[in-house]
């Protein structure tokens, strides 16, 4: 379900150094949590970009830097060119969370449970459209409601009475009502059962393909994030490990953990992998940490350079067509952050196999 | 209704409400309290009360100050519970001493839980500088034993009118509410719903009023019932140690004469027990209504049906 | 070798009582479970596979109750047992690990404390046979036996749920009742939990009924799979040939509902509408207002549960014949074990 056209037409949204801290213990404490470390990449228009990662990984911290409810502690995120953290007045604010609302995990607690279902989407029109009328502004959440998929006599609704794929389309139809340009969707269907889960995600290829809306799509299942995305980003320990697109990062991971968490995940139509059967998946401890790669104590394939200097994500020397090193204008690269990976350059290292 | 685009099903309303019928919010209380027994029992008991303080020249004909009659006469049609030592008819005298109790109650707990909801939701959600210097206020006034504390303010108004009575009540009592909501506002602080209100671009006190306070609704209603009841509680214990005004009608006045004229050793026990008795049926009323009002709110703390269990 | 089967549920109907009236949460489900052999339970919320596993480990409180049927354990009948009764079988016989080790593991104790409970609510063990076994379990699962003294919320979320199976194995008992211990792990901690739970279970030969909603982790793990919806078993069957060829709609509908990594990109449909509210349950077969292949009579006559080949499945249609049984999937070359 990729979207069809291979060029993306311009940038909406930037990340550049994104770094967001914690510091974690008593009011004494000096210890810091590093969230988000130096985190770079983009999304552009009319495309859904993954941001995979476990538990811990930062995904979600970066998902609440872009709708502004962290700041980040160092770093910036450029939205159509400018500075978000520029942002001061109540109309920009609105403005910028109208263009880029996030939808939530919990299909029971992101709404308010003694409020109808319409209320949230009736407060997006009235806050962030302010030119329509209580005529209008009804109409408009009716339609918005078709649009994803759900009846109008939903809209008289409490959330009680709607099933969590109903509320989390309700999730979507409070961000559509907006007119976004780009959707931070935090994992909006992991708390859904499965058969549930596919609607929801062609919902999300329908708003991309329709609607020109771009998504980012934050998840920890691979799969879901192939079905529906253009583009991958795979992070481990707050930092990006590698990024590319979807289907070339899928066939030819280069980077150690990307390898690791594809071989873990189960395919009822193949044989379970032995590689990497090993690794407990002990979460990386990100308080205080040293230079170096954060992976390097799991990686069967760590250098000494791993302890010692961080990796960058950086573009690999070729893509596995073989296009020599040359990326055609608007393809994205295939990057990764692993010295042995992009020592090796176009070949590919077999961490876990 | 727009033609569905292929590949994604269009779901209409299929769920049905689980427990809480559909309809309007009255009509669902209205429902609850009729099904459960302590509900029906403090409401009507509520009711008759509030029925007899609305309109007291119904059931009592008598004035309840004139001291027209005999003294100290026995139970008869004429005089329900006799009359006083002043010639009063002690029957006419609960009847429209209903009034001032009752507004006392409904005063002082829509009062203390008014303040009680601005100051311990604020404290929650606004954080920072202002729960901490909520909290200071609501603490210090917490520690304070309470009783002390009213019979002082009250009498330094040399035993006021009911306004004193209400104000003094309400001042002491409203910090152990505030702390309540205020946890219970913390708890909620960072519910998705409340997140997904800010990132739409919500003013804060929008948040507070519409989304935080509507959610909270079960214990901001048990909290006026609890202060209601201690309203009447308290309110009658100063009256009854002559802090109130005593030539008000009322049932904690009433007890106030009653042990003015050593009632009950000289033979008039009605004119003490009476009151007494009001006094506990309407705070039963107020208690009823709390555990009921616990148990639709919360499920998990309705009697239980124990079906037969074999036993090997 | 005993050939009596570790477990024998036939008929189990377990009510919830309400005031509205009794909802049937698990209507009618019968199946066997051999010795060491691991069963996988599968459905989606609300189908009734915790509500099973709680009735069998006789751990129902109100309003949960079992209305019907019996469950035998090693041929003892364990529904009417009193808490005495039950108390001796449990965790010597028969262990439970739940979904979230933090709801089941004690918060204020440390991990030895808690098994030492455990070992003396059985028995009198000295200090050192506890210690001894402690320890001993503890690295059955590949855990540290220093992390004796360490309380549940210093250990990660892989840790505690394999402390968890731990304590499940202090008496190493003949079946061992799991409910989504993996669910609240991610995909590599996941992988590595359950290898390990297959081989404790291969070297200690203990059977295993494992409830889960993810198909496709437990596709890897079980011999037999059954499939719950609405409270009833819709089909039940050997693991590989379920997963090859799904005999009822719902199964065919789930294995189509997870996007696969590898392969071919398809579009998919998962399953439209959602399960039923069991107090309202649709009348004749309870899945077909969403099913696919759905005829009049589906509405009409509930289906019971019939054999196919070697597989159990509830649907009018296969049973007879008017939905013929083909291949649903590419099936794969070689086994499951490796």
């Amino acid at each position: 379900m990729t979207s069809t056209s291979t060029s993306t037409s311009s940038e909406l949204l930037r990340a550049e150094h994104l770094t967001r801290h914690f510091k974690i213990g008593g009011a004494l404490s000096r210890r810091t949590l590093h969230a988000v470390d130096d985190v770079n990449f983009s999304i552009g228009e009319r495309e859904i970009v993954a941001l995979a990662g476990e538990s811990g990984s930062g995904k979600s911290t970066i998902a609440r830097m872009l709708a502004r409810i962290y700041a980040p502690t160092s770093g910036e995120v450029y939205f159509e060119g400018k500075p978000v953290s520029r942002i001061r007045s109540r109309r920009d604010r609105l403005r910028y969370s109208g263009l880029v609302p996030m939808v939530f995990q919990d299909p029971f607690g992101s709404m308010n449970p003694v409020l109808r279902v319409q209320h949230g989407v009736l407060r997006s029109l009235k806050l962030h459209r302010p030119s329509l009328s209580a005529a209008e502004r009804a109409t408009e959440a009716a339609r918005v409601f078709e649009e994803v998929g759900l009846g109008t006599d939903m809209l008289e609704r409490f959330p009680y009475e709607l099933s969590g794929g109903q509320r989390q389309r309700v999730g979507f139809a409070q961000a559509l009502a907006m007119r976004p340009k780009l959707i931070l969707a935090d994992e909006p269907v992991s708390m859904l059962d499965v058969s549930i889960r596919i609607g929801l995600l062609n919902l999300m290829a329908q708003l991309r393909d329709t609607m020109g809306v771009s998504i980012l799509y934050i998840t920890h299942d691979i799969a879901s994030a192939r079905y529906v995305a253009d583009r991958l980003i795979v992070m481990y320990a707050g930092q990006i490990a590698e990024s590319g697109p979807i289907e070339e990062v899928l066939t030819n991971p280069r980077h150690p953990y990307t390898q690791l968490l594809l071989s873990a995940v189960p395919d009822p139509r193949a044989p379970l992998s032995a590689a990497g059967e090993s690794d407990r998946g002990e979460p990386p401890k990100v308080i205080d940490p040293s230079p170096g790669c954060r992976f390097r104590y799991r990686c069967p394939l760590a250098i000494d350079t791993c302890a010692q200097v961080t990796p960058v994500l950086a573009e690999l020397s070729a893509l596995a067509g073989g296009s020599g090193g040359v990326v055609p204008p608007g393809q994205h690269r295939h990057d990764a952050a692993c010295h042995v990976a992009q020592a090796a350059g176009a070949e590919s290292v077999q961490a876990f196999s | 209704m727009a033609m569905p685009v292929s590949g994604i099903p269009t779901e209409t309303s299929r769920a049905t409400p689980i427990q809480v019928p559909a309809g309007r919010a009255f009509a669902r209380v209205a429902r609850a309290v009729r099904s459960n027994r302590k509900a029906t029992t403090g409401t009507v008991l509520l009711v008759i009360f509030i029925l007899i303080a609305v309109f007291p020249w119904v059931i009592a004909r008598d004035s309840p100050t004139q001291d027209a009659y005999a003294p100290t006469l026995g139970l008869s049609s004429a005089h329900l519970l006799g009359t006083n030592h002043y010639g009063q008819d002690l029957f006419a005298q609960l009847v429209w001493g209903t009034r001032n109790v009752l507004i006392i109650a409904f005063v002082v707990g829509l009062a203390t839980t008014g303040i009680a909801v601005l100051i311990g939701v604020a404290a929650a959600y606004l954080g920072g500088i202002w729960d901490n210097s909520l909290n200071v206020l609501t603490d210090v006034l917490l520690v304070i034993p309470l009783f002390p504390l009213l019979i002082i303010i009250a009498a330094y108004a040399h035993g006021g009118t009911t306004l004193v009575l209400i104000a003094a009540i309400t001042l002491t009592s409203w910090s152990y509410t505030a702390r309540q909501l205020r946890s219970q506002a913390l708890t909620l602080r960072n519910r998705d719903f409340l997140e997904a209100a800010r990132v739409r671009g919500e003013r804060k006190l929008y948040i507070i009023v519409v989304e935080v306070i509507p959610t909270m609704t079960s214990l901001i209603v048990a909290s006026f019932l609890t202060n209601a009841l201690y309203a009447v509680l308290f309110a009658s214990s100063l009256q009854f140690i002559g802090l109130g005004d005593p030539n008000t009608v009322s049932w904690g006045t009433t007890l106030y004469w009653a042990e003015n004229n050593a009632a009950l050793q000289t033979g008039e026990p009605l004119w003490a027990i009476a009151p007494g008795a009001c006094i506990a049926v309407l705070g039963a009323a107020f208690a009823l209504l709390n555990y009921a009002f616990d148990e639709i709110g919360n499920p998990a703390l309705r009697p239980v049906r124990k079906p037969a269990r074999r036993k090997a | 070798m005993t050939d009596t089967p570790v477990l024998e549920v036939s008929g189990l109907c377990v009510d919830y009582v309400l005031d509205r009236g009794d909802v049937r949460a698990v209507d009618d489900v019968s199946f066997t479970l051999n010795r060491g052999e691991f069963l996988g339970v599968v459905g989606e919320s609300g189908c009734g596979k915790s509500t099973l596993l709680f009735a069998v480990a006789q751990l129902l409180s109100p309003p949960a109750r079992v209305a019907e049927g019996s469950v035998k354990f090693q041929g003892t009948e364990m529904v009417g047992l009193t808490d005495e009764q039950l108390s001796a079988i449990r965790w010597r016989d028969m262990s439970v690990v739940m979904q979230s080790a933090m709801n089941a593991l004690n918060p204020v104790k440390s991990i030895g404390a808690q098994f030492k409970d455990a070992m003396k609510a059985h028995g009198k063990p000295t200090r050192e046979e506890i210690a001894g076994r402690s320890a001993e379990v503890l690295r059955m699962v590949g855990i540290d036996p220093v992390h004796l003294g360490s309380y549940p919320h210093q250990l990660s979320g892989g840790m505690r749920q394999r402390a968890m199976i731990a304590m499940a194995m202090l008496f190493t008992p003949d079946l061992v009742i799991m409910d989504e211990p993996t669910s609240a792990l991610d995909v590599v901690a996941q992988r590595s939990l359950m290898v390990q739970i297959k081989e404790l279970q291969v070297n200690y030969g203990f059977a295993v009924i494992f409830v889960t909603h993810d198909m496709s982790l437990i596709s890897h793990f079980s011999d037999r799979l059954m499939v719950m919806y609405a409270g009833q078993v819709d089909e039940l069957g050997a693991t590989r040939a379920v997963f090859d060829r799904p005999l009822h709609p719902y199964t065919q509908g789930l294995l189509e509902a997870f996007p696969s990594i590898r392969g071919p990109k398809v579009p998919l449909k998962g399953i439209p509408g959602n399960p039923p509210d069991l107090a309202r349950l649709p009348a004749g077969c309870r899945f077909h207002p969403r099913c696919p292949h759905a005829v009049d009579t589906c509405s009409q006559v509930a289906p019971e549960l019939a054999a196919i080949d070697d597989a159990l499945v509830r649907c009018l249609r296969r049973q007879d014949g008017s939905l013929p049984v083909e291949a649903g999937h590419a099936g794969h070359e070689g086994s499951l074990s490796r």
